[in-house]
């Protein structure tokens, strides 16, 4: 092992919002409501983002990142995400959450933006359980999980 | 691409123009292409013949990213004088609300950018801005009662003083207080705005209002437009099979107490489910002589067919000003899937230039 190598060993550490039984979940909860400098991380290092600082396989990664190829865009040529994108990521999460068990460790939450966790509460709610020791999950949380990622069967758009 | 833009351009090419001409079409996605900031959300405004004018409006969430403030600082439209102050108006929001902490974070779930006049000469060009003061606002469900009147109060005048800046007025802050003091205990307000592209900027505010209060409720505040015919446009159009037990309000603070009052009563995406094809409301507005057969074909074509990638819909206002004729806007509404986690995974349009990084991928290239 080379100097560097054995130097960025040394380094090595995971995202702040990162829980060993919930990986995806701490990646999309860092994504969606972490400080701006953890969301930005992700635009400038995506693949470190999700394979080092929170330890996502293979198949989360190629998840998490499909949306920067979407076909869809803005005029400014910002890539958006498709709702098939999402879903797929909606779904892995899921699966991801239906096999872990809940932390029973107490750590000291993560600082969340309040206004962007207020936006994706079931989401938010199911990391509180899986990750931080909260009571209990929100109470049928796949579906509307699903429905809180993708906006599928509501219509949380932004309304005049 | 798919956008606002070139569904407008499509529709009106299908609709033979009935309310947007191709000149109009092309017009708008000049205009969309050339603002500094984007959105998930837009809104086409249209107001029929014989006040043709098509508007641009599109929201901002509070997950909008920080290049949206310098992307406005160096936009490549709205240079003349008046329509700098309204972009920076835009910009000193966008950077007071956006940053973590902020005393306006908590006030302001989205904020609204409309444009008038997408014919507008480019150095015009100039937004005018609205916020949100309902978190999570959206076309679900009803919008509950705010725990505190006071705390709502407050939190409107913060949002307008926010945005008006240099063009605050003492005026409108008090007409915010009583016309926020005196709403009925489950109405609420939804939107703040001011008209910074226009000249005054006048300021307004988008409400509901439980229908059998809202005449008592405009007596209060002393609104001095045509009860007659507001009542007329509650039996008529208006009407609680199409709009519900409540009614959503826009009231120009600048002239609700004269003889020019306005009053807008809009047809929002909260009451679609009794109507969701808007194909009665339509049918009530030909017959009322507010858009012809024509244009009701047309807007009915809007919707086009299901596309899980983004939806469409229309919304309406009738606005009732003094004793003139009733004036109806459409707003043909487009999204693309906007939940907050789809934003999330929306990529910035210039990524900042990426620091050297140790990483365990790098490592493992190593060995």
């Amino acid at each position: 092992m080379s100097q560097k190598v054995a130097s960025a060993a040394e380094n090595v550490s995971t995202g702040p919002y990162y829980a060993a039984n919930v990986p995806l979940l701490s990646a999309a909860v860092a994504l969606c409501c972490g400080p701006q400098d953890e969301r930005e991380f992700f635009w400038t290092h995506s693949e470190e983002f999700c394979r080092d600082r929170y330890l996502l396989d293979d198949r989360a990664t190629e998840l998490m990142l499909a949306p920067q190829d979407s076909p869809l865009s803005h005029p400014d040529g910002r890539k958006i995400p498709t709702a098939e994108q999402l879903r797929a990521v909606a779904l892995a999460l899921i699966a991801e959450l239906t096999a872990a068990k809940p932390l029973t460790l107490k750590p000291a939450p993560p600082p969340l933006d309040p206004q962007l966790a207020k936006e994706l509460p079931i989401m938010v709610g199911l990391y509180g359980y899986f990750a931080l020791g909260d009571s209990a999950p929100p109470s049928k949380w796949e579906d509307a999980l699903l429905r809180e990622l993708t906006g599928s069967q509501s219509a949380k758009d932004e309304v005049w | 691409m798919r956008h606002l833009s070139e569904r407008l351009s499509s529709w009106a090419a299908r609709s033979g123009a009935a309310l947007v001409s191709r000149a109009e079409a092309q017009a708008f996605s000049r205009l969309a292409e050339a603002l500094p900031v984007q959105s998930s959300t837009y809104y086409a405004e249209l107001r029929f013949a014989p006040l043709r004018q098509l508007d641009l409006l599109l929201a901002l969430g509070s997950d909008t990213k920080s290049d949206a403030i310098a992307a406005i600082a160096n936009r490549r439209l709205g240079w003349e004088p008046s329509a700098a102050a309204a972009w920076e108006r835009a910009r000193d929001l966008l950077d007071r609300w956006l940053r973590r902490g902020s005393a306006l974070r908590p006030l302001i779930s989205r904020a609204w950018l409309e444009f008038d006049d997408v014919n507008t000469p480019w150095a015009a060009v100039a937004p005018s801005i609205s916020a949100c003061l309902v978190p999570g606002y959206s076309g679900e469900g009803r919008v509950e009662p705010v725990a505190s009147r006071e705390q709502e109060i407050h939190a409107a005048r913060e949002v307008y003083r926010a945005i008006a800046g240099e063009w605050e007025s003492r005026a409108a802050l008090d007409a915010i207080e009583d016309t926020v003091r005196s709403l009925p205990p489950t109405g609420r307000v939804i939107h703040v705005s001011v008209m910074t592209a226009r000249t005054p900027p006048t300021a307004k505010l988008y409400l509901v209002v439980p229908r059998a209060a809202l005449v008592p409720y405009l007596e209060t505040i002393a609104w001095s437009g045509s009860y007659s015919l507001l009542e007329r446009l509650l039996v008529q159009l208006a009407t609680e099979p199409l709009c519900g037990a409540d009614l959503y309000v826009d009231l120009n603070l600048s002239t609700f107490r004269e003889s020019n009052a306005t009053l807008g009563i809009a047809f929002s995406r909260q009451q679609m489910s009794a109507d969701p094809e808007r194909a009665q409301l339509l049918r009530s507005l030909v017959e009322r002589g507010q858009c012809s057969e024509r244009e009701r074909a047309a807007l009915s074509a809007w919707r086009g067919p299901e596309d899980p990638d983004e939806r469409r819909w229309l919304d309406f206002k009738t606005v009732q000003t003094g004793e003139q004729p009733l004036q109806t806007k459409v707003y043909l509404g487009l999204a693309h899937p906007s939940s907050a986690f789809a934003s999330a995974f929306t990529m910035p349009s210039r990524k900042p230039p990426a620091p050297a990084a140790t990483t365990l991928s790098s490592r493992s290239n190593d060995s």
